[in-house]
């Protein structure tokens, strides 16, 4: 950077985005754009099988629970659940490894799979709401699963909010690291809930020797377990790559200052020395 | 590290005594006054979120850890139940009858039945055979429960069901 005395409207634009070869553009690439495509295949296919393909739990069929065409909320409900624990999975991992690595990957993972696992917990508890209102008779009620799921929301969404309110990059990364930990805790509590305490929700479908789903409905199931990896994934690229970008960015935004700070100190000195 | 002269963002790899190698120290971040709103913002939404967790955690060390008590149980500790409002499990034994503006049924859980007054609608899952949940208190008496909260506990199971097969005891 030239020692310009800059004035308060500068433009910096050049330095967000440079011109020339150097800077991306966006966070897409070709391999992501193979991975929205299959993500997007995958969400026709399950379209397709959830909706129309798959049956409706009712007529000589049904289960003892007798669903109806509700079942269906089952094929979005359970895999984003699944997905939430593994990107809090994920944002405990990260953690757990920058502490041993200090190395600025790990911290960036942690945080993009933070904020996908929100986005999926939410979903998990809309869809969950949603059958709730239709197989039990009420849109929530305080039992154990619940009340655990509502708890890991808002401690992940407190894991978001730390890491804006600290400032310092390592700092940060260090304090969210265990911040991640602690919070991550709580997962084999959601998944455990319904086997420690008396509970609405019911027990283990699929995480247990006897699957007590079979058929295409357990087929539909897999694969809306697989559509929504893909999805964490792909949405996993693009925070990740955002999240890079921004750390490039809060550097650039330092090398701006000290420009900035000796611009007014009113000296020629570039920061190669005392050269014009 | 960005090279002086040329203005580029290209990083600067010359040596100490060539110009490059910039060790100045680094100083944190300017505070500029949108950094300390967003910052203050931040702040009150932990506060907010550290109020609700622990409202989450009075409900989970209270209904959550309770929810309901079995039929057997609700039996057992009728007296100490008094009028107290609870929430009472079992599955429901055969069907329905209407009783003045309610609804009649029984329900059994482990060996023991209760028979149960409902004023209100019922979830559209229930059914004979199904594990509900019921919530209201003991009548007067203590013989009927009666309740104006029905929520259907359904099973784990997808599977087509087996006509002999027994709803699980499980609570």
């Amino acid at each position: 950077m030239t020692a310009e005395r800059t004035g308060p409207a500068t433009d910096r634009s050049h330095l967000v985005a440079p011109r020339g070869p150097t800077g991306p553009e966006g966070t897409g690439s070709r391999g992501s754009r193979v991975l929205g495509a299959v993500a997007l295949a995958g969400l026709a296919a399950l379209l397709l099988f959830g909706l129309v393909l798959s049956p409706s739990d009712a007529g000589p069929n049904a289960s003892e629970n007798e669903f109806g065409q509700m079942v269906r909320i089952l094929y979005v409900h359970v895999p984003v659940a699944i997905v939430c624990f593994l990107a809090f999975f994920v944002t405990a991992f990260g953690g757990a490894m920058y502490l041993w690595r200090k190395t600025e990957f790990w911290d960036l993972l942690a945080a993009a799979s933070a904020e996908v696992g929100v986005v999926f917990t939410t979903l998990t508890l809309i869809t969950g709401s949603l059958w709730g209102r239709v197989a039990w008779g009420t849109w929530w009620e305080w039992d154990a699963r619940l009340t655990s799921t509502a708890l890991l929301l808002v401690l992940f969404v407190g894991y978001l909010a730390l890491r804006r309110v600290i400032t310092d990059p390592q700092v940060r990364a260090r304090r969210c690291a265990i911040a991640g930990l602690i919070a991550f805790a709580d997962v084999p509590i959601v998944h455990f809930s319904v086997d420690w305490w008396r509970s609405l929700h019911q027990t283990a479908t699929i995480t247990r020797f006897n699957p007590t789903i079979d058929g295409i409905k357990l087929f539909t199931l897999m694969l809306g377990m697989v559509v929504f990896l893909v999805a964490y994934a792909w949405l996993m690229v693009h925070r990740f790559r955002l999240q890079f970008v921004q750390a490039r960015l809060e550097d650039r935004g330092l090398d701006v200052a000290i420009a900035e700070r000796r611009a007014e100190a009113g000296t020629l000195v570039t920061s190669s020395g005392l050269r014009p | 590290m960005t090279s002086a002269g040329a203005g580029s963002d290209v990083p600067d790899d010359r040596d100490l005594d060539d110009g490059g190698l910039d060790l100045t120290p680094r100083v944190p971040r300017p505070n500029t006054p949108a950094r300390r709103r967003r910052r203050w913002a931040s702040i009150v939404v932990l506060v907010v979120l550290m109020i609700a967790a622990g409202f989450i955690i009075r409900q989970a060390l209270g209904t959550a850890s309770l929810f309901f008590y079995n039929a057997d149980e609700a039996v057992a500790k009728r007296t100490e139940l008094g009028a107290r409002r609870f929430r009472i499990q079992g599955t429901v034994v055969g069907q329905t009858r209407p009783v003045a503006d309610a609804v009649a049924f029984t329900i059994a859980f482990n060996g023991k039945s209760v028979d149960i007054v409902h004023t209100g609608s019922e979830p559209p899952l229930f059914k004979p055979g199904l594990p509900v949940v019921c919530e209201g208190r003991w009548d007067a008496k203590q013989v009927v429960f009666d309740s104006d909260r029905i929520l259907v506990k359904h099973t784990e199971s997808y599977k087509k069901a087996n006509p002999t097969r027994v709803a699980s005891d499980k609570p």
